[in-house]
């Protein structure tokens, strides 16, 4: 449950929604660690999670290596998909396109290897300072989205956030960057031989013990 | 098509629901007053007369339509949206198998549940027997997942029966063509799940069990002569890469490309994109396979931006009648709106209302090139779905929006419907699914598109995907022998009368 809330969170961090996908591939490949820490109702969640960009395709990784899960979502001509891997149990759910959308969970390509669907300025926030991070400059920029406080530092050439941080009245959720590089990340387990699942058929796989097990992570996300 | 008519007929309604405006303003596809009703009275009485003195002949061929999932809440909120895609109000317009003369509802419990999944919904319609859930046209002593109950317990489906009788036999869906409601026709196994080889346990595989896809090129007689929906993967070897989605390859681990034995059969082609399937010519094409996607094809909605492209259920049915209708003797075809059930299970009723649509709209295609007085036509569904159209909405209002009800002189009240807690609701929501918002409160949805096509209705107990539901299905009924659909039925109905009518049995 905790992994899923993290994923959701950080692709909701400052979605707006039903953004429609970026035409571009514009941020360069690169592997990044954040750690998002979430503060509500007086308790505090970490977890460090993994984003590795390259063309056509994005991996979020989460969890320890003993419970490991991946996103990979891969972008072909027209369409968009995400296969989230479950290594341990040696399975994967394939979403398409049309079911994430059916699900409400669709994400522009820009939101999901930039982890905003817009650049700062044009999601409405004001350039309020500079900064760095691992000796890079960073552009701060502060404002209001959909009810709520939002703070970025932004790492312009990268295309990515070295702190984002989103104070509302549910709680304050931070992501912030820990370890930036060129390369890609460890290689993915090899999922080709794994059993694999459409997430269309999940609704009639109400007595398989995974499907039981991992419901709460088999919901690309909510609509609001 | 669909997407584009909503949006601009969405457009005009919303504008005059927000204004207050009567829904009288709205075009009405026939008059509502004393006169009006009492002279469509007479007509509808006339017509059951007529109904009641037709000919008892038999038929030359039968076609069922299943929409799967398509419950009768799912018939009503597709038909107000039908209507409402027109600029009407919606609630008095018809999806095409609506004026069918006869009708009756079905029980759709299996042996083992109170609340069916496909299999056995299915099996119950094309073998006239019910088996418990997950089960293929096998009867009730099967065990779910052991082959070793197979043998001795098989359930003999339509579609043999007609092979035995030389008639042409054809299955098109927009899921999987190995999926449980397709599969039901033409295999016979212990576990719906058993697709492909390498979907089957070893155990299973040692005892002879045979995946779904093998049993579609195996079928008995001289085979299907038409196949049309998705699942390629599962027709695919692991080692061959799918043609559309680069990076994929099949799912079959015993090495055999099934589309390519399919294609070894003379005058039997394969296609699995849209100009492929276009280019078919259903005149000189005896047998034809169609798989247009590695899995289930796309929503209706989505199918404009599928990458190579694909047909519609409705483009698919007429391909397919046109193939099947070339033999004298007659065929049998089973069509499926698959994606019904899908749509619901995410909690979208946009998708699902859009693709129940379709699935009219190729009841209407099917009709418009048979004869009517050789080919009996059914359409139902294998169960239904936790979908309800609640609040007190008045005429015209947004199916898809938000309740505005009545004010105290019966006209359109200012402003939403409020819950206990001060907040709108949708007209549309599910008992369980992945709609459910909390723990927290209900969100505010003063300010969202609930209209939007990517929009989850809310739903009270929060499940990864939300649950088929429990009650009655309805079957309508068109053509010989049609007037023996009558009654609260079991679900096995189907088959007694489609057998008689083409006199299989």
């Amino acid at each position: 449950m905790k992994h899923f809330t993290y994923s959701i969170t950080l692709l909701c961090l400052l979605s707006s929604a039903y953004v429609a996908a970026a035409p571009g591939d514009p941020a360069p490949p690169l592997t990044a660690t954040f750690e998002t820490l979430v503060r509500v109702r007086g308790g505090v969640e970490r977890e460090r999670w993994t984003l590795t960009r390259e063309s056509g395709r994005v991996t979020y990784r989460f969890g320890s290596q003993a419970e490991q899960r991946l996103d990979v979502w891969s972008r072909g001509p027209r369409e968009l998909s995400l296969l989230r891997v479950f290594p341990q149990e040696k399975t994967s759910v394939e979403y398409s396109e049309g079911q994430l959308r059916a699900l409400g969970s669709f994400r522009s390509w820009q939101q999901l290897t930039s982890l905003l669907p817009k650049a700062p300025a044009e999601l409405g926030l004001e350039l309020a300072g500079t900064g760095s991070f691992q000796n890079k400059q960073t552009l701060r920029f502060e404002g209001q989205l959909d009810g709520a406080q939002v703070s970025v530092q932004w790492l312009e050439a990268e295309q990515l956030p070295a702190k984002l941080t989103r104070k509302g009245p549910g709680g304050e959720r931070t992501v912030t960057l820990q370890k930036l590089s060129a390369g890609r990340a460890e290689s993915g387990p090899d999922a080709q031989n794994y059993r694999r699942i459409d997430a269309a058929d999940l609704g009639d796989l109400e007595h398989d013990p995974f499907v039981h097990r991992h419901s709460a992570l088999l919901n690309a996300g909510h609509a609001l | 098509m669909i997407i584009r008519a909503f949006k601009a007929s969405r457009a005009a309604r919303c504008t005059l629901v927000a204004a207050g405006a009567a829904f009288l303003s709205l075009p009405l596809a026939h008059a509502e007053d004393k006169q009006a009703w009492s002279s469509q009275g007479d007509q509808a009485l006339q017509n059951a007369e007529k109904t009641s003195r037709q000919r008892r002949s038999a038929a030359r061929n039968v076609i069922l339509f299943v929409g799967d999932g398509m419950g009768v809440s799912t018939i009503t909120a597709s038909r107000i949206l039908s209507g409402q895609l027109k600029g009407q109000p919606g609630e008095e317009s018809s999806l095409t198998f609506e004026a069918f003369p006869n009708l009756a509802l079905v029980k759709t419990y299996s042996i083992n549940q109170q609340t069916s999944d496909s299999a056995p919904t299915m099996t119950a319609m094309v073998t006239g027997v019910k088996t418990k859930d997950g089960i293929l046209s096998l009867d009730e002593d099967a065990v779910r997942g052991e082959q070793a109950t197979v043998s001795g317990n098989e359930l003999t489906t339509i579609l043999e029966l007609a092979e035995k009788k030389r008639l042409s036999t054809g299955v098109v869906s927009t899921a999987r063509i190995t999926h449980a409601t397709p599969g039901a026709c033409y295999a016979h196994s212990p576990e719906r799940d058993w697709e492909a080889d390498s979907n089957i346990p070893e155990a299973q595989l040692a005892a002879g069990a045979k995946d779904i896809a093998r049993q579609l090129l195996e079928f008995p007689g001289d085979g299907l002569e038409v196949a049309l929906g998705g699942g390629r993967e599962y027709f695919l070897p692991k080692t061959q890469p799918d043609p559309e989605d680069a990076g994929s390859t099949g799912r079959r681990a015993d090495g055999r490309d099934l589309t390519a034995e399919w294609q070894k059969s003379p005058d039997a082609k394969y296609v699995w994109n849209q100009a492929q399937f276009d280019a078919i010519d259903a005149k000189s094409t005896k047998r034809l396979l169609g798989l247009f996607e590695r899995s289930h094809m796309e929503y209706e909605v989505d199918r404009e931006n599928d990458t190579a492209g694909e047909p519609s259920l409705s483009e698919m049915t007429s391909k397919a009648i046109d193939i099947l209708a070339k033999n004298p003797r007659g065929y049998f075809l089973m069509v499926e709106g698959g994606r019904i059930d899908h749509a619901h299970h995410a909690g979208n009723a946009h998708r699902a209302l859009t693709d129940a649509i379709a699935f009219s709209d190729a009841v209407k295609t099917a009709l418009d090139k048979i004869d009517r007085e050789q080919t009996l036509i059914i359409v139902t569904a294998d169960h239904s779905h936790v979908f309800t159209i609640g609040g007190y909405p008045t005429r015209g209002n947004d199916i898809l929006g938000k309740v505005v009800t009545n004010d105290e002189h019966g006209n359109p009240a200012e402003g939403f419907s409020l819950d206990s807690n001060g907040l709108p609701y949708t007209t549309l929501s599910y008992a369980n699914g992945p709609g459910y918002r909390g723990p927290n409160a209900r969100p505010d949805l003063t300010s969202v598109d609930t209209a939007h096509v990517d929009f989850l209705q809310e739903a009270i107990v929060p499940l990864s995907a939300e649950t088929h539901a429990g009650e009655d299905v309805a079957v309508f009924a068109t053509g010989p022998s049609s007037h023996l659909i009558r009654g609260v039925q079991e679900q096995t109905i189907s088959f007694y009368v489609m057998t008689h009518a083409l006199n299989l049995r």
